[in-house]
């Protein structure tokens, strides 16, 4: 196993970077992800005062 | 997504903050002035005093005092604040809260009176020796926990991204630090210890902690800052929370990587030499992405640009992070690297990032924060924060400009042979070429010394509650 993963491992390496980010872009764009975003993005600007 | 907000805002712990915030300015302005003075050591010698005021005892002590002085308290002060307010809940623990705070500033004395000492591992940025490297873990677990613990009680549902790179930040370094602090002490009261690993491996693991310290630290704790204290300070969200998440995933497995590019043309094989350099131009992605997202959150809020200089401090930061994670990856080439490597136009790039990324970051986030934490509309005098931009700004040009001529200069030189096949220059002859762009330097860091010494005037007077009678505040209020 180990002999196979040092053998390889720039080729695994790359498949896993590839696979990863490819994935991470379709995930952030998948439909109906939007108005979630928007409201994520908003968050900082909530009441943030230290007084009831 | 719906939040749910209690009719009464928790009171989050503000005094851990204040006193981080404080010793954030205080360690600043020592460790600036210790780095202007050895700029002025390297133009004039004589100002070496042996054996404790020399130049390699005063070195560490002014990186350890900007980087882990100056940019951690920094990080744990805005952290904290930020965890909070995003999270809507009060820090996790107040006793461990209070114990990384005071916790932390020993491991910083204990270190710098080491380095005047002469009680050093001898690794860059890794000094400490075993002792202070083992309180530091422990004020470090709680540093953790105190930010996990906070994490895990939040109300506000979404973990933000700026909590995100925080976690990633303290983990990091956590892992960083226990990997290239292995080492066994000479004996149990002694000061003296010996790393584990040895020859090209020590070397790796030291640049693998080295350039993930710059990473990590210096990189995605104050992008941190950045996805907070923009959008606050601008009063617009983040540009594209998107580019956000993308942003902190290439950042957080991409940098892990790019430690071998210290190493080029060493006994590290080249292969390890060219998977450092490849991830270090992958770099550029993180860089571009994050510096868009900084810039663009402003869309719309342009003009904010022009009557604030608070928010002035934060885009010039985000522009120098730009600018120096551009050079770094390309200094990682190795050709480029022939002729940068060993040379001033490294400490060029590194100010340009401290300087103006790290310093000017957390100079927006200071002006920001200090007159939120001690219950003041804004600082005492925007006037003065302009003076201190504009200071600031001119002592890095200086300085950065000074180094680039000095830093080719010095390459080229290095590299000159004449008809004979001999080296056309000695090393004396270059030293003298520098020293024109070593006062240039220290001018620069003279000003930038000068600016932070106005801003502490500046948090001085806010904190007494005097309000300047100048324009600016009107503005401020009349747009507010």
């Amino acid at each position: 196993m180990i002999d196979f993963l040092s053998t390889h491992a720039g080729v695994i390496g790359l498949l896993f970077f590839f696979v990863f980010f490819t994935a991470l872009v379709f995930w952030i764009f998948r439909p109906g992800s939007k108005a979630g975003y928007i409201a994520k993005a908003n968050i900082p600007l909530k009441e943030d005062g230290n007084h009831e | 997504m719906n939040t749910q907000v209690n009719a009464n805002t928790p009171i989050y712990n503000d005094d851990v903050v204040r006193f981080f915030s404080l010793a954030t300015v205080f360690w600043g302005i020592a460790g600036f002035a210790v780095g202007l003075l050895i700029a002025l050591q390297m133009a004039f010698p004589a100002l070496n005093f042996e054996p404790f005021l020399t130049f390699g005892r005063l070195r560490p002590l002014h990186t350890s005092a900007v980087i882990f002085a100056f940019g951690g308290n920094a990080l744990f002060a805005t952290s904290y604040y930020i965890v909070q307010r995003t999270c809507q809940a009060r820090l996790w623990n107040d006793t461990l809260a209070w114990l990384t705070f005071y916790g932390y500033q020993a491991v910083i004395l204990m270190a710098g009176l080491g380095y005047i000492f002469g009680v050093t591992q001898g690794k860059e940025y890794a000094e400490p020796e075993w002792y202070v490297d083992l309180w530091l873990t422990i004020v470090w677990v709680a540093y953790l926990l105190v930010f996990l613990g906070t994490l895990i009680k939040r109300k506000e549902p979404h973990i933000y991204v700026a909590n995100w790179f925080f976690l990633a930040f303290i983990i990091t370094v956590a892992v960083l630090h226990l990997g290239n602090g292995l080492s066994v002490p000479v004996s149990l009261f002694g000061v003296k210890s010996y790393t584990v690993m040895s020859g090209v491996q020590s070397a790796m693991i030291q640049w693998w902690y080295g350039h993930n310290a710059v990473g990590f630290f210096l990189t995605a704790g104050f992008l941190g800052m950045m996805y907070y204290f923009i959008p606050k300070r601008a009063e617009r969200p983040v540009y594209s929370y998107r580019l956000s998440i993308l942003h902190f995933w290439s950042l957080i497995f991409i940098y892990i990587w790019a430690g071998p590019h210290h190493l080029h043309y060493t006994a590290l094989p080249d292969w390890a030499q060219t998977l450092g350099m490849t991830f270090s131009i992958m770099l550029w992605m993180p860089s571009w992405g994050g510096m868009i997202n900084g810039m663009m959150t402003l869309s719309g809020a342009w003009h904010k640009l022009r009557q604030d200089p608070v928010l002035r401090f934060m885009i010039i930061a985000v522009a120098f992070y730009g600018m120096s994670t551009f050079e770094g990856p390309l200094m990682s080439i190795k050709s480029v690297n022939a002729l940068s490597h060993y040379t001033d136009w490294t400490i060029g790039h590194v100010h340009s990032g401290a300087l103006g990324w790290v310093g000017f970051i957390t100079f927006g986030a200071l002006y920001y924060l200090i007159p939120k934490l001690w219950g003041r509309k804004e600082v005492y005098s925007l006037r003065l924060v302009e003076i201190h931009l504009w200071t600031a700004t001119l002592g890095i040009v200086l300085y950065i400009v000074a180094m680039w001529i000095s830093g080719i200069m010095q390459g080229l030189m290095w590299r000159s042979y004449d008809d004979m096949g001999f080296l056309e220059y000695s090393f004396v002859e270059t030293v003298l070429a520098m020293h024109p762009y070593y006062i240039l330097r220290a001018l620069g860091g003279a000003l930038y010394v000068a600016g932070a010494l106005i801003m502490a005037y500046n948090f001085w007077r806010t904190i007494k509650g005097d309000i300047a009678q100048d324009k600016r505040i009107q503005v401020q209020e009349a747009i507010a």
